[in-house]
């Protein structure tokens, strides 16, 4: 995918976590490969335990026991960052280079602390800067983040700011650094439709002014098409299809995305019933051995016992089933036309 | 009542043209800060003036940000909170005032779904005692093995498995939990349902399937719901009339699709503007970000509407006094100047 490209900014290959549980081991990367690169955005979208977020603390390295990088490779510009040197280095990129936006504003921040206290506490670390230039800079950045009066608001404390407001300082600090990439771990989930517009907005204005590149974390598809190239669809530990974003809503190949793409409500839809995918995704504890789709998919075969290979679309994505592109899903009965 | 499927069906008659809820301008008022020591405190007007009617087997969608009053309405009806004027008259009956055990009666006939399947379930309790539970409390039954087979009929109608019953919610997935919610509110056979945000903590694609269960369990019982969300993308399927609520006030309230298709007041149509488009082909072009939308303070001073700080439309006759909340033809009401009256 990376061939005949400029070098990506970061690159992940085959990556697999396994965490130690009481339990037994639990695979909670099986096989993750994607890469980003400058500029780009990338949306990795999935169920509650995909691995999506586990993917985002791998390569913050946030990993912490009983998890651990059991195989693959996390390479920014080309370097591993797990290697014995990559590692140093990663110290010092992560929180620099690349940053992340948490899911919930309202436990991110440190109560005790003024914003402006977070402020100058990162760009003083990272950047170095005095005490009076890192608060005239932290002045900016709220500003930037479309705070207003960001001078008084600097010495306020985080709970005198709204779910949407404390967002933007999530981001403000996440961009404190002129970051390359930036992480956003669903960060409108927590937050009004009225301001997560608004939030997604922020994010897609600093993309173009920064040139930033973001990997965007999200169960929601609705939120990918506004501000995402890419998309990357996890499954159960792995990704089931890529490619990017208006070729994977307009031709969804795995029959999982396809199902994900019906689930989401849209305004325009009159239907009294809502198309779910029914049952709930595998344990990771003791993951099937074929595709781990097939017990909730409707056209899995007897060959999805076997695991499927990823394979290229004629659009240019990847996917990862033995029967791609085939309309799995039956069109909903709606039972208000039957009525 | 011995055919099985109707268990739980409610057993009184229908009366189509009278509705089971009617709230007639209900206003609940919280008492905030007090400006000096022993002073009064200030009184926060977190719901003014609303009045609706919800029919039998039909359900009604709430909608609004927080701190719009949304919840607060829900429990208002549930007679959790106190009410300071209107009232709230449930299938004939005023229940703005009762108290004691007509009170205690009246949970059976009004339940309530929480939002957060994680933590509105006692993790030290097996699904068979959560379930029992509110049997065992109403005096329905005497121990929690006499409540086994009716418990095993909720878990069938809301489609979990029957081994799950001497198992902990832990070991259940977040569309799961909220299928226990749903069963312990459903035993007590009540009529109205006040679901709380029930799917807003769940996966998209597991939303789906609750919200599906709850359109079934409605033609199957004969319920009716109050559907409490937070943005307009799930309610239009399950509701069929929504209602916009914004600082406790009501501002629109229509049937499903002439919100959708004809929304009247300025901030239905932010709400609407503000839900994703997921397919990038039909995505609008630039303009989804409500810029000028301030989320919503309590409290504005003055009178006038209290939508006229965030709107643009926003004229001198927005400054002095607040629209009524009217009809403007069909089933359509809203409060705003700016839309024509019939």
């Amino acid at each position: 995918m990376a061939n005949a490209q400029p070098t990506p900014i970061l690159e992940v290959r085959d990556l697999c976590v396994e965490f130690d549980t009481m339990a037994g081991l639990v695979q909670g990367l099986r096989g993750v490969s994607f890469s980003v690169l400058p500029g780009e955005t990338m949306a990795l979208v999935g169920e509650s335990g995909s691995g999506k977020s586990v993917t985002a603390q791998a390569i913050m390295g946030l990993i912490g026991l009983p998890g651990r990088i059991s195989s693959g490779d996390i390479l920014w510009k080309g370097q591993s960052l797990l290697t014995r040197e990559g590692q140093k280095a990663a110290g010092k990129l992560r929180g620099k280079s690349v940053s992340m936006v948490f899911q919930d504003p309202m436990t991110s921040l440190n109560p005790l602390m003024t914003i402006g206290a977070h402020l100058v506490e990162v760009l003083r670390r990272h950047m170095g800067l005095s005490k009076d230039k890192a608060f005239a800079r932290g002045v900016d950045l709220l500003d930037a983040v479309g705070i207003t009066e960001p001078k008084r608001r600097m010495g306020q404390y985080p709970h005198e700011f709204s779910g949407g407001m404390r967002q933007r300082v999530m981001i403000a600090l996440a961009i404190a650094c002129e970051p390359e990439l930036l992480i956003a771990d669903e960060p409108t989930t927590a937050l009004d439709v009225t301001i997560q517009a608004q939030v997604l907005d922020l994010l897609a204005d600093l993309q173009k002014s920064m040139g930033l590149s973001i990997v965007l974390i999200t169960h929601d598809l609705g939120i990918v098409a506004g501000l995402c190239e890419k998309v990357a669809v996890m499954y159960a530990g792995s990704i089931v299809e890529a490619g990017a974003a208006e070729t994977v809503f307009a031709h969804a190949e795995h029959p999982y995305t396809q199902g994900l793409i019906r689930s989401t409500p849209r305004l325009d839809d009159r239907r009294a019933r809502l198309v779910s995918i029914d049952g709930a995704p595998p344990s990771l504890l003791h993951p099937p051995k074929g595709c781990a789709f097939q017990s909730r998919c409707p056209v899995a075969s007897r060959q999805c016992d076997e695991k499927p290979a990823r394979q290229a679309t004629p659009e240019g994505g990847t996917v990862t089933c033995w029967t791609p592109s085939v309309a799995a899903w039956a069109e909903p009965v709606d039972r208000q036309a039957e009525v | 009542m011995t055919d099985q499927s109707n268990r739980f069906a409610t057993d009184h008659p229908v009366a189509p043209e009278m509705p089971i809820l009617s709230v007639r301008g209900l206003g609940v008022t919280f008492d905030g800060e007090r400006e000096r020591p022993f002073g009064p405190p200030k009184k926060i007007q977190a719901l003014e003036n609303i009045t609706f009617d919800l029919a039998r087997g039909k359900t009604l969608g709430l909608v609004g940000e927080s701190g719009s009053g949304k919840s607060t309405l829900g429990r208002a009806i549930l007679r959790r909170l106190p009410i300071s004027d209107g009232r709230v008259i449930f299938d004939g009956k005023d229940i703005s005032n009762v108290k004691g055990e007509a009170l205690r009666r009246l949970t059976r006939d009004i339940q309530l779904i929480f939002q957060d399947p994680y933590t509105s379930l006692n993790p030290r309790m097996k699904v068979l005692e959560l379930i029992a539970e509110p049997l065992l409390v109403h005096g329905i039954v005497s121990s929690i093995e006499e409540a086994r087979d009716q418990v095993g009929e909720l878990m069938r109608l809301v489609n979990l498995p029957l081994d799950a019953l001497d198992r902990f919610p832990h070991g259940f997935s977040g569309g799961q939990r909220q299928r226990i919610g749903i069963a312990r509110a459903l035993a007590l056979k009540p009529r109205l349902i006040i679901a709380d945000e029930p799917v807003s903590a769940l996966d998209v694609s597991v939303r789906a399937q609750v919200v599906n269960l709850m359109q079934d369990l409605q033609q199957e019982l004969g319920l009716t719901y109050v559907f409490i969300a937070h943005d307009l993308s799930v309610v239009r399927h399950i509701s069929h009339d929504i209602a916009i609520l914004h600082r406790g006030h009501m501002v629109e309230m229509a049937d499903r699709d002439a919100i959708y298709e004809a929304p009247e007041h300025p901030y239905t149509k932010v709400l609407l503007s503000a839900v994703p488009e997921p397919d990038p082909a039909l995505r609008r072009n630039g303009d989804c970000a409500p810029e000028a939308h301030r989320p919503p303070e309590l409290n504005l001073a003055g009178p006038g509407c209290r939508y006229r700080d965030c709107c643009d439309k926003s004229g001198g006759h927005c400054q002095r006094e607040a629209p009524p909340f009217a009809r403007h033809g069909g089933g359509h009401w809203a409060a705003c100047w700016h839309v024509s009256t019939d």
